[in-house]
């Protein structure tokens, strides 16, 4: 207790050097919980895509393409899936409620999805939100889209825009819907997943803007359908690209994802979401290992100056040290004293890091929220970052032992008659 | 252990005392040398002569390879590290020649500082008020004015500092002060003044007073002027 009093009092006395090395540990202590708190929340949302989706139905692939190409619109499908096994699937007992899926045209560089109603009544994200409309509502008519909150926001267009929609997914297209144009009747509030950068259509339009097409290429002017005609004829389509699956009971899911996994008119494949995403991230996940890896090290780096700064104004106080000897204090009191002193400045230091790391957050947070979707998580301090924080003053005092035992051993060999 | 050293008449004996540092030539080699209860004695020496050696084995910082050292019938040496730690906060004041002061503590915590460490001599201190102790030995030794207690010891002359050294050292009454070139960095006239004020205290406290000095000047004012190089055969 005294040695703490004297070490408070020493460490007062080079305040400067002190606060320099205080304020080297918070910066460094900040980062590393600043980017905990931002891969924690990086790890949630990513998690969070898709939830409240028991199963993902596609053609056979790899349950990875399944997910990139259903979720996140990220590469393509191999082939489709049938009307028919998706009917099958759907008027299952088990099965609450489905939602098809068309992706394959685009609008600017935007995919363009082609579903259903209940998308917008079943899909949720980021724990269990649902979407949201800023503007309008869903799609009812079949030559009506809703926007996703980026195409809005970066084509500018508000609610009663018209937009045509082209043929495949490239971001200058050549073949365009041009004869069926869309409204847009909704935009989507921001929900930091890629459904910000969809363009909503009804499944059956899909099947209307392409009603006189072939191999890719428009009928020739004389054979062409037009819009309205089009309206009346049956848009039920042959195929769709996947389709997402809520299910009357949870516990039947492994149940169904097997059966359809073994469904033998169709090689079809069923994932469940949450696992797809977890093992697509533990690839993601690499990058953010490194980042941590770093705030790790500048943490390291910051105690290193800490150890500098002790080590230093070791010389100059060895004679401070043979009048604590020469009033009765033992070594180990001498030894007390430095490591008293690394346990203050590491634990001023990771207070004022907590301290400078909330008042950041608190700062960011609408910004990280509003521009990348990440929700930071403004609570106490989780288990994990009391570890961390434990592991850095274990580690200062370790650290510590070194200037410590330095001292103890000058202590011994100075005895009482060191001469400055 | 405390009361049976006080009433012990000898308060320093050195015998068959040899020291020498790791692989070097012996730098203190003293047949018997002793120094009695309340004496003021002035052991000089050149630099080099082994003073700050002899100091530290009395002190109980330094080990002998031969010999003991007693301190009021107390064999030190045969005590362990810890012991002499403890010993030596409880009996013993120390003066060094300059930077005696922690200088991150006042004035009136570094004279308290050795009841931090030695609960003994707060023990002996009357009613155990520190406060009032330490004020009364500052005052003894010429710092009267309360101003003193507030100043960073960093301001204050060589002079005052080596005043609140002694205070510092006679705080708690040890049996032995032991002052190591104290007055070198003083101008003659400090020097006897702060001298007769030390003296004077260690007279009201019965403490034995062992004066080191190359400055044979000095020498008169004491009970027994003694040379290392009498004593030292090394």
């Amino acid at each position: 207790m005294k040695m703490l009093k004297l070490a408070l009092r020493s460490l007062r006395n080079r305040r400067t050097t002190a606060l320099l090395t205080i304020s080297t540990i918070a910066i460094s202590v900040a980062l590393l919980l600043g980017v905990e708190k931002v891969r924690s929340a990086a790890r949630d949302g990513f998690a969070n895509t898709v939830s409240g989706v028991d199963l993902i139905v596609g053609a056979r692939s790899g349950q990875l393409n399944l997910l990139l190409y259903s979720v996140f619109r990220v590469g393509d499908p191999t082939t489709n899936v049938s009307w028919e096994s998706y009917r099958k699937i759907a008027n299952h007992p088990d099965v609450a409620w489905t939602i098809p899926i068309s992706l394959g045209d685009s609008h600017r560089g935007f995919r363009v999805m082609g579903t259903n109603g209940d998308y917008f009544k079943y899909y949720r994200f980021a724990g269990d939100r649902a979407m949201r409309f800023t503007a309008g509502r869903p799609f009812e008519d079949l030559y009506e889209a809703v926007l996703g909150a980026d195409v809005a926001k970066q084509l500018g267009y508000p609610v009663g825009s018209k937009i045509i929609i082209a043929h495949g997914i490239g971001n200058v297209s050549f073949a365009e819907h041009g004869d069926k144009p869309f409204i847009v009747v909704g935009v989507l509030e921001r929900t930091g997943t890629p459904i910000d950068r969809t363009v909503h259509v009804n499944l059956e339009a899909i099947t209307a803007i392409h009603i006189d097409w072939q191999s890719g290429m428009q009928a020739l002017p004389g054979a062409r359908i037009g819009a309205d005609q089009a309206r009346a004829l049956n848009l039920t389509p042959q195929s769709i690209t996947a389709f997402m699956v809520g299910m009357e009971s949870k516990v039947m899911t492994f149940t169904m994802q097997r059966a359809v996994n073994e469904y033998r008119q169709e090689p079809l494949l069923a994932i469940i979401p949450g696992m797809a995403l977890s093992q697509l991230w533990s690839l993601v996940g690499i990058a953010d290992t490194a980042l941590m890896i770093i705030a790790a090290l500048v943490v390291l780096s910051g105690l290193l100056g800490m150890l500098t700064a002790i080590l230093t104004s070791l010389n100059e106080r060895r004679r401070e040290m043979a009048i604590l000897r020469s009033v009765g204090a033992k070594p180990r009191h001498v030894f007390a004293l430095l490591i008293a002193e690394a346990g203050m400045l590491a634990s001023t230091g990771v207070a004022a890091g907590v301290a400078l790391c909330y008042g950041l957050v608190f700062l960011v947070r609408p910004l990280l929220e509003h521009r990348l979707g990440i929700f930071l998580d403004l609570g106490g301090l989780t288990h994990y970052d009391f570890a961390i924080l434990g592991a850095i003053i274990g580690a200062a005092l370790l650290m510590g032992a070194l200037p410590a035992w330095r001292a103890y051993q000058n202590t011994l060999s100075d005895g009482l008659t060191i001469r400055v | 252990m405390t009361a049976p050293l006080l009433s012990n008449s000898v308060a320093i004996e050195a015998a068959d005392l040899l020291f020498a540092w790791p692989g070097k030539s012996p730098v203190i080699d003293i047949a018997h040398f002793s120094v009695a209860r309340g004496e003021r004695i002035f052991l000089r020496g050149p630099s080099g002569s082994g003073k700050s050696t002899l100091l530290g084995l009395l002190g109980g910082v330094l080990n002998p390879a031969r010999g003991r050292v007693s301190l009021f019938g107390q064999d030190i040496t045969a005590l362990s590290a810890g012991e002499r730690d403890r010993f030596r906060g409880e009996h013993l004041g120390f003066i060094f020649q300059m930077f005696n002061l922690i200088p991150y503590l006042g004035v009136l915590e570094n004279v308290l500082l050795p009841a931090q460490f030695a609960p003994a001599r707060t023990a002996r201190i009357p009613n155990g008020d520190l406060v009032a102790e330490g004020s009364r030995l500052l005052a003894a030794l010429g710092l009267r004015s309360p101003d003193y207690l507030r100043r960073p010891v960093t301001q204050l002359s060589i002079g005052e500092q080596q005043r609140v050294a002694a205070a510092r050292a006679l705080l708690g009454r040890p049996g032995i002060i032991v002052a190591d070139e104290p007055t070198s960095s003083l101008d003659y006239d400090s020097r006897e003044d702060f001298l007769r004020l030390l003296m004077s205290e260690c007279t009201v406290q019965e403490s034995t007073l062992l004066f080191v000095s190359h400055d044979t000047s000095l020498g008169p004012l004491f009970d027994r002027n003694l040379s290392l190089r009498e004593i030292n055969r090394a």
